[in-house]
């Protein structure tokens, strides 16, 4: 009888002991997972952006948008403004939209770009598919050159901006 | 006396077995998440040789010999090393100092509570021009614009 009491504890021994081993390998599975969960969405973000700065850079580069001096990160706003009427270049683009912002020289507040106030604004939509602001927005520094003319002679005016995209995350 | 010497025994290989399973787990878990391409100082680096590109093309209000020859940013620096005025009365050199202040500052938003601590940026000519705002820290991003007549534009992001 005692042998059996001593043979039932030991089995009670061995039980506690195996679902405490699995209860720590669980919680080390868990943490584990959690954490390569965690680094695969920075990932996903960090290839996101890599993405994204490859199209800006394509995207600034094309012919659609790039200066005649082919000078790199160069954009033509004479043309870009062009773009923004051409309804058939929407769904061309990797992008859910385009925009030009002017940084410097300064404006006091942002005035969107039309053909009635161009070149007096700061901020060009080319091209968005939706009317809310997408995210996650990526930018790159390009030139946004312009002709202009001065004393009758014609010259380029390059000033200093962004170039954005937009990505619609629910896509 | 001897069953339980032995017994005694094999708990503590079982044991010694567990911490020896579970260290290796950590290690390889250790080496995985160390290896890991650290692919966004790449980034920030581009948008620096980015920025300093740009910004030497900047069409600046200066213009010599004849109006309207505006001087580009990296004409101005050279025109700036050998402390030309500009056609309007401008010092080169003012001017220059006031737009790259400007670029930067509208760029780069540099601030203790922001993720840009500061910055510098160093224009290497006869006559040099440094501007630095902010706080400067071990962990910067930095690239440097080469420009004809051995000119450098040395430009640190700190982080």
């Amino acid at each position: 009888m005692g042998l059996n009491k001593k043979a039932q504890l030991k089995i009670q021994q061995m039980a506690f002991m195996l679902l405490a081993v699995t209860l720590f390998f669980a919680l080390v599975g868990l943490f584990f997972l959690a954490t390569n969960i965690s680094s695969t969405k920075g990932e996903f973000t960090s290839i996101q952006k890599e993405n994204a700065q490859k199209i800006l850079i394509s995207l600034a580069n094309s012919a659609e948008f790039a200066c005649s001096n082919g000078k790199p990160n160069c954009i033509d706003f004479d043309k870009a403004l062009i773009m923004k009427e051409r309804q058939e270049y929407k769904g061309f683009w990797q992008v859910d939209s385009i925009e030009l912002r002017k940084l410097y020289p300064k404006s006091e507040k942002d005035i969107e770009c039309s053909n009635g106030n161009y070149p007096k604004c700061n901020v060009l939509k080319v091209y968005s598919k939706s009317s809310r602001d997408l995210v996650p927005q990526q930018s790159t520094f390009v030139n946004l050159c312009r002709k202009e003319v001065l004393n009758g002679e014609n010259y380029e005016q390059c000033d200093f901006g962004l170039l954005m995209v937009g990505f619609d995350e629910n896509v | 006396m001897f069953e339980c010497k032995r017994r005694g025994q094999e708990e503590m290989v079982g044991f010694v077995l567990i911490v020896v399973l579970v260290s290796i787990i950590m290690v390889i878990f250790l080496g995985i998440s160390l290896n890991k391409p650290k692919t966004e100082t790449g980034q920030k680096s581009e948008e620096v040789g980015s920025f300093l590109n740009t910004m030497s093309e900047y069409t600046t209000s200066c213009a010599f010999n004849y109006e309207p020859n505006y001087a580009k940013v990296r004409d101005l620096i050279q025109y700036c090393s050998r402390e030309e005025v500009c056609l309007n009365g401008n010092n080169s050199c003012d001017v220059l100092e006031q737009d790259l202040k400007e670029m930067l500052d509208l760029s780069w938003q540099a601030s203790p509570d922001r993720e840009v601590k500061g910055y510098e940026l160093i224009v290497n000519s006869t006559k040099s021009l440094v501007i630095v705002v902010g706080n400067k820290s071990s962990s910067y991003v930095g690239d440097i614009l080469g420009l004809p007549n051995g000119v450098q534009v040395d430009l640190k992001i700190y982080y």
